[in-house]
């Protein structure tokens, strides 16, 4: 939770970046990733902010679009000039708002802003979009470079790569152990774990050896046979799939209700394999990122994320559909039907907004599923 | 032209019975010119604005998605009649509704669907050169689909000779449009905004013969009646707006406001700029579909603001009314700049009106639109 004050003692620029957008490449530019959506969007007991999406609104944004965006928006405006931003990296293709919210934000509070393209629609043309991927990575690349004095090198980024890499294999590693019979890390602490794959928590060196520990304690956990703390001996496993909520109560309440928690794949995308680390770098990666589970259209990710799930040996999945989300939870449907037909267990949607009733209304429609994989 | 387009059902009939396909598209990102040259029959589906279709799409999406997106696939759950005649569907890939219209077609649907990705940061001077190579390959592919549907083989010369009506079409849509300007012209917006929407339906060939004939007539007949200045020139812009959705539209004239231009995509963007037939035909589509102004799915927000600007400034309007669908968050999250902007250069307000395809808010969007005219006439 701190690691959102440490962008204010960096000496390096601080770029805001959208969620599952590689926080290799901005390193790579010398440059400070910063996972906005995180570190600004997550309803926390400190905001005592009547109103969390009021500036958002204000600035144009409609008040019943995604509320991460909203909450996250909000808050860097009521900052205005004190922001650490140094500048907005849109990622376009994916989701209409982020890319939204993001220019809302730079032109109100006069930071610069970029907008790199990931063409996400398009399944059967994927020659032309690695050929896009590859050709938008480099003119950002130059462009940065020359236009802002960011600096980029090749070697660079194979370096950084490397580092994301090792984050990667312990995300992995750990991600592993919640499919052991004894579930040695609550859905709380595994949610908060996988957050890190969004910009490292900003320094992949700290953050890589902070997970190595945390590995280490859940290795010597699961040699034992011990699960977490709170969690019930045969409590019905349950797979998280969707839009996260902003509240962290809810990973509780999994819990709470007699579940366990053996996965969720809010971050997966940034850790479902390892990029490539070839010689020729700009290329692996954009056919890296054009495979990322979230680029890939509905259908074919649920049947990509159920290689995951099953991994996993979940009894239920759990499908996160947030209220005014134009995208993943669209395809809640499609999504819940593939599920259903390629694993054969229990799969139940949810709805919620980005108030804490919200999540407490959950807690009977959490409760019956997993009463009933009892 | 009414009479072609209650006759619609039985054009479809005979030419499906001729051995023609009929391909049904929703954006403009999608070139009719390469649909027409594969002697298929395009059919733009911008129907909307009817609950009932809308609240069937909610089968397959959520309803806070945006309400035309859920009647692109009600209707085809209702079975309206013009998607039971399609042999296949092309979607652009543009704003993340249209994604899960394609997905859900795909899926529920035993027509080929053909996608068509759309760069959506094609204007900009750094990504000019990969953005149109993209949209090409894409178009080329979308170009081999059909011609392998229909057993046509889609030639230079069929190419051209389609490029040169649809130019045609659009020169005399915009001269239609021109006559707006004219204080005693016979015709109004809402006679040329129906008549757009029949060229998206009705045969193209006689389309052209009957435009042709209205601009005829029009240089014949000017009315008698001068324009009345009690009505408040309006300019219209912002979300789709659908062929049945007249709601916001009958609201505007029965409160005593006129709309004198628009700059929606199913009205006057549709119509403008030509393409080239100069060099290749392929790249002379990429020009002019690419780079058409954009939909607010698009990242080009200056293109987009100075062609509002330019045209209320032309069109005299006195207030901007900016149409927006509710949940179609990429325009509704550029409305506050357009109104500054607008405010800034011509000195007139906007007013933001968000709405679906039921008639709940016909009150309160009358109690709005009431209110803002009469602030633009002072009273």
């Amino acid at each position: 939770m701190d690691s959102k004050n440490r962008i204010g003692a960096t000496r390096s620029r601080v770029v805001a970046k959208w969620r599952l957008f590689p926080p290799e490449i901005i390193f790579s530019m010398g440059a400070i990733p910063y996972d906005l959506l995180l570190h600004e969007g997550l309803v926390t007991t400190k905001d005592d902010e009547v109103n969390p999406s009021k500036y958002a609104i204000e600035a144009g944004l409609s008040a019943d679009c995604c509320p991460w965006n909203l909450s996250a928006a909000s808050k860097i405006l009521s900052k205005e000039d004190d922001s650490d931003i140094d500048m907005f990296l849109a990622t376009v293709g994916f989701c209409d708002v982020s890319s939204k919210s993001w220019r809302t934000m730079s032109k109100r509070i006069g930071r610069p802003f970029y907008s790199i393209e990931i063409p996400q629609f398009n399944f059967e043309s994927e020659n032309n979009a690695l050929l896009f991927i590859q050709q938008e990575l480099s003119s950002m690349f130059n462009r940065l470079s020359r236009r802002r004095g960011y600096e980029f090198s090749e070697e660079r980024l194979l370096k950084e790569i490397k580092k994301g890499n090792f984050i990667r294999n312990l995300l992995s590693d750990i991600t592993k152990f919640l499919s052991t019979q004894s579930v040695p890390v609550s859905a709380l602490e595994y949610f908060l774990i996988q957050t890190s794959a969004g910009d490292y928590l900003q320094d992949p060196d700290i953050t890589g050896s902070i997970l190595n520990r945390i590995k280490t304690e859940i290795e010597s956990r699961n040699k034992n046979g011990e699960s977490a703390p709170g969690i019930q001996d045969g409590a019905p496993r349950i797979y998280f799939v969707g839009m996260a909520p902003q509240q962290l109560g809810f990973w509780n309440l999994i819990e709470d209700c007699g579940g366990v928690s053996v996965g969720c794949d809010t971050y997966l995308s940034l850790f479902y394999e390892l990029i490539p680390e070839h010689t020729n770098v700009q290329k692996e990666l954009a056919k890296w990122i054009w495979r990322m589970p979230h680029n890939i259209p509905s259908i074919e990710r649920s049947k990509m994320l159920t290689a995951y799930i099953k991994k996993q040996n979940p009894d239920a999945v759990i499908i996160g559909n947030l209220v005014g989300c134009r995208n993943i939870s669209q395809s809640d449907r499609f999504v819940k039907e593939t599920i259903r037909e390629e694993l054969g267990i229990p799969v139940t949607s949810l709805e919620f907004g980005a108030s804490d009733e919200d999540i407490t209304l959950l807690e009977p429609h959490i409760r019956s599923l997993i009463d009933m994989c009892k | 032209m009414n009479e072609k387009f209650k006759d619609l059902p039985e054009y479809l009939a005979r030419k499906k019975e001729n051995g023609s396909k009929i391909i049904g598209y929703f954006c403009n990102y999608i070139p009719e010119e390469l649909i027409k040259s594969a002697d298929a029959v395009p059919l733009r589906l911008v129907s909307g604005g009817v609950p009932e279709a809308m609240q069937a799409g909610e089968q397959y999406v959520k309803s806070y998605c945006c309400p035309y997106i859920r009647s692109c696939i009600g209707n085809r759950v209702n079975e309206n009649p013009l998607y039971t005649f399609l042999d296949a569907i092309c979607v652009a890939g543009t704003c993340d509704g249209m994604k899960h219209v394609e997905e859900y077609w795909r899926k529920y649907s035993d027509i080929p669907v053909f996608s068509v990705g759309v760069p959506k940061v094609s204007n900009r001077f750094r990504t000019r050169e990969h953005t149109s190579k993209y949209f090409k390959s894409e178009l080329t592919r979308l170009k081999k689909d059909l011609e392998i549907l229909t057993g046509t083989k889609i030639t230079d010369k069929r190419l051209k000779e389609n490029i040169r009506l649809y130019n045609l079409i659009r020169s005399r849509m915009r001269r239609l449009y021109d006559h707006l300007n004219i204080g005693s012209s016979k015709i109004s917006w809402r006679d040329i905004f129906r008549i757009s929407h029949l060229g998206y339906l009705i045969d193209r060939d006689e389309f052209l013969g009957e435009i042709t004939n209205i601009l005829k007539e029009l240089r014949i007949k000017t009315s008698s009646i001068e324009r009345s200045e009690e009505q408040v020139r309006l300019m219209l812009y912002g979300s789709i707006l659908a062929f049945e959705d007249t709601k916001v539209l009958d609201i505007v004239e029965a409160s005593g406001g006129k709309i004198v231009a628009d700059a929606l995509c199913t009205g006057s963007r549709f119509w403008r700029k030509d393409v080239s037939i100069e060099g290749s035909l392929m790249d002379g589509l990429v020009d002019r579909y690419l780079y058409n102004i954009p939909c607010a799915h698009m990242m080009d927000f200056m293109m987009r603001l100075n062609y509002v600007i330019a045209t209320a400034r032309d069109s005299k309007s006195q207030g901007l009314l900016y149409y927006n669908l509710k949940s179609c968050d990429t325009y509704r999250s550029e409305f506050r700049e357009i109104e500054e902007d607008v405010k800034k250069e011509l000195g007139i307000p906007s007013l933001l009106i968000e709405t679906e395809y039921s008639p709940a808010d016909i009150g309160t969007t009358r109690t709005k639109i009431e209110a803002f005219l009469e602030m633009v006439r002072g009273v």
